[in-house]
């Protein structure tokens, strides 16, 4: 009995181990790494467009408006006073576009995640769950080495801007990890009942009367309000259908255990209308409310779902495969 | 094959373990649970006065308070173990940025808040501020994280933190309107309506909490 428990333990740590060191082509991560480093240049860049910087990040002390801490890295370099501040936000945007360009590394992601993060830490209450999006989406630059292809890196290491094109595929597949990990505990902690039956869906009717949020003067929409409970019900459904995403891209990577409900996931591809209902999500969030980076953020992440056959061939993606297609386990 | 060769693909791997367990509980929700605050606020005391309606929908009876009160019980126990479970992470937070603990609207607020600022010129007082109305300080006001900053008075209001934007305002505007010989900085607060109630024409109406008033020669 112990032999037979130890044996099925190794079998389960040799396909951890697979699972944890496949190689594949690392265009789509790179994708992910340009889209990362572009949304965070933005962001800091607006900062100071707006005249932010001193505002929201500079200690009272040293001419700004609030009092700080700041994380380790500000505690280290002296305080948050003008002089550090400024000093990490150009750090952040030279790192964030040598990010997109692919120039450095895993140095580049690392470093540049550290300064977005001290710049971020110093004032909790300006800032929102998109500062972590791109600190964890630079991380996972650093884990996938993601400058080997598309980049001034690969460039320099092969003389061409392709590079040599293989990553480890994790990267890719935390990618979609963390996303979906991000919808799913943000559709259990809408706790309050406006977001559920119990209180008619009403969650987005109360979010577009919020000045916090709005863009314009949203009480139009007390005139469709149906539609604001159709789309709090959908948007809530389908942030905690995320935890059914991960059954799904499971039984997609392992068609061969059979089972009624592995054959429908390798049938249907769930993530085309998945991914299309997050970006009409995302795209009425841009339209409609002032919520910082957070749908270019997430929308990021979203080629992470496809791997580079698949994303190269898009035209050729189906919601319902041809019942003698085998579905390429590629694709979670 | 060295030894070092044959260990490193299991050292990633177990790595790559721990980064998934640290990304699940660095997500699970924090300390905001149990901000005394946020408790008392009129949002808060909505949501169970909405989950004590619902509840006693399907013949359970009990009042917001009670409700409330079991509710903060468990969520304070709840955060005692989570913080437990986090403590090991969080130098791997701090070196990964790797958190998330992510709210988005988790309770809309319906008790939204809004920061007026007025100048005193001329014998009246006159606005100087009014969110979407105002060309002044639009573009730093309008913007994500002060928006941010400044809806958070509604749900967790800190009065230092009020205090610093009070006085960031009124210095700009004692600099930018030079024939204003006082400035107040004040939250005003009010009820969103419901969707009947604005379609009956009716409109919010609300009122002043907190009130900072400076003169000029005198400012903060």
């Amino acid at each position: 009995m112990k032999e037979g428990a130890a044996s099925r333990r190794a079998g389960r740590w040799r396909r951890w181990l697979a699972f944890a060191t496949e190689r594949e082509d690392g265009r789509v991560l790179a994708i992910v790494r340009i889209l990362v480093g572009l949304v965070a240049f933005g962001e800091l860049f607006e900062m100071i467009a707006y005249g932010m910087v001193d505002v929201v990040w500079v200690d009272r002390a040293s001419g700004g408006v609030f009092s700080f801490g700041g994380n380790w890295l500000v505690r280290a370099l002296g305080g948050p006073t003008h002089g550090v501040v400024w000093g990490l936000m150009v750090f952040a945007m030279i790192g964030s576009l040598a990010l997109a360009a692919g120039f450095g590394g895993r140095i580049t992601p690392f470093l540049t995640l550290q300064a977005y993060a001290a710049l971020t830490s110093l004032n909790s209450q300006a800032g929102g769950g998109y500062d972590p999006l791109l600190t964890n989406a630079m991380w996972l630059c650093v884990i996938g080495n993601a400058s080997t292809c598309l980049s001034i890196d690969a460039r320099i290491a092969t003389g061409s801007f392709g590079g040599g094109r293989e990553v480890l595929a994790i990267a890719r597949r935390l990618l979609v990890f963390q996303i979906l990990i991000v919808y799913g505990t943000t559709g259990l902690q809408k706790m309050s009942p406006v977001w559920t039956p119990a209180e008619g869906y009403s969650a987005l009717y109360w979010v577009f009367q919020e000045p916090t949020w709005n863009r314009f003067d949203m009480r139009w929409t007390a005139y469709v309000y149906p539609l604001t409970q159709i789309a709090s019900a959908v948007t809530w459904h389908w942030e905690l259908s995320a935890f059914g995403m991960f059954l799904f891209l499971w039984y997609r990577l392992t068609p061969e255990r059979g089972g009624r409900l592995r054959r429908f996931a390798n049938r249907y591809d769930l993530r085309l209308p998945y991914l299309a209902i997050g970006v009409m999500l995302h795209l009425g969030i841009l339209t409609a409310l002032c919520v910082g980076p957070f749908s270019y953020a997430s929308l990021a992440y979203y080629p992470a779902f496809f791997s580079w056959p698949e994303l190269s061939g898009w035209r050729a993606l189906r919601f319902r495969s041809p019942a003698s297609a085998s579905p390429s386990t590629a694709a979670a | 094959m060295s030894a070092w060769a044959r260990i490193r693909p299991h050292l990633w791997a177990a790595f790559i373990l721990l980064h998934c367990v640290a990304i699940v509980v660095l997500a699970l929700p924090g300390e905001a649970l149990v901000g005394r605050a946020r408790w008392a606020s009129t949002n808060t005391k909505s949501d169970f006065a909405g989950w004590s309606r619902a509840l006693g929908k399907i013949g359970i009876q009990m009042d917001p308070e009670t409700l409330g009160k079991r509710a903060r019980g468990v969520a304070e126990a709840y955060v005692d173990a989570r913080s437990n479970i986090i403590a090991p992470f969080a130098y791997y937070r701090e070196l990964a940025g790797a958190k998330q603990g992510w709210a988005m609207f988790a309770s809309p607020q319906r008790h939204p808040v809004e920061v007026h600022v007025d100048g005193f010129e001329n014998g009246a007082w006159r606005p100087l501020y009014r969110t979407r109305e105002s060309a002044w300080m639009s573009t730093q006001m309008d913007h994500a994280r002060l928006r941010k900053l400044v809806g958070r008075f509604a749900r967790e209001y800190r009065e230092p933190v009020f205090n610093d934007l009070a006085r960031f305002l009124t210095n700009r505007a004692f600099a930018d309107f030079p024939n204003v010989e006082r400035v107040r900085v004040r939250l005003y607060r009010w009820d969103s309506l419901p969707a009947d109630r604005i379609r009956a024409g009716e409109k919010p109406t609300g009122k002043y909490t907190e009130n900072r008033e400076y003169r000029r020669g005198a400012p903060p």
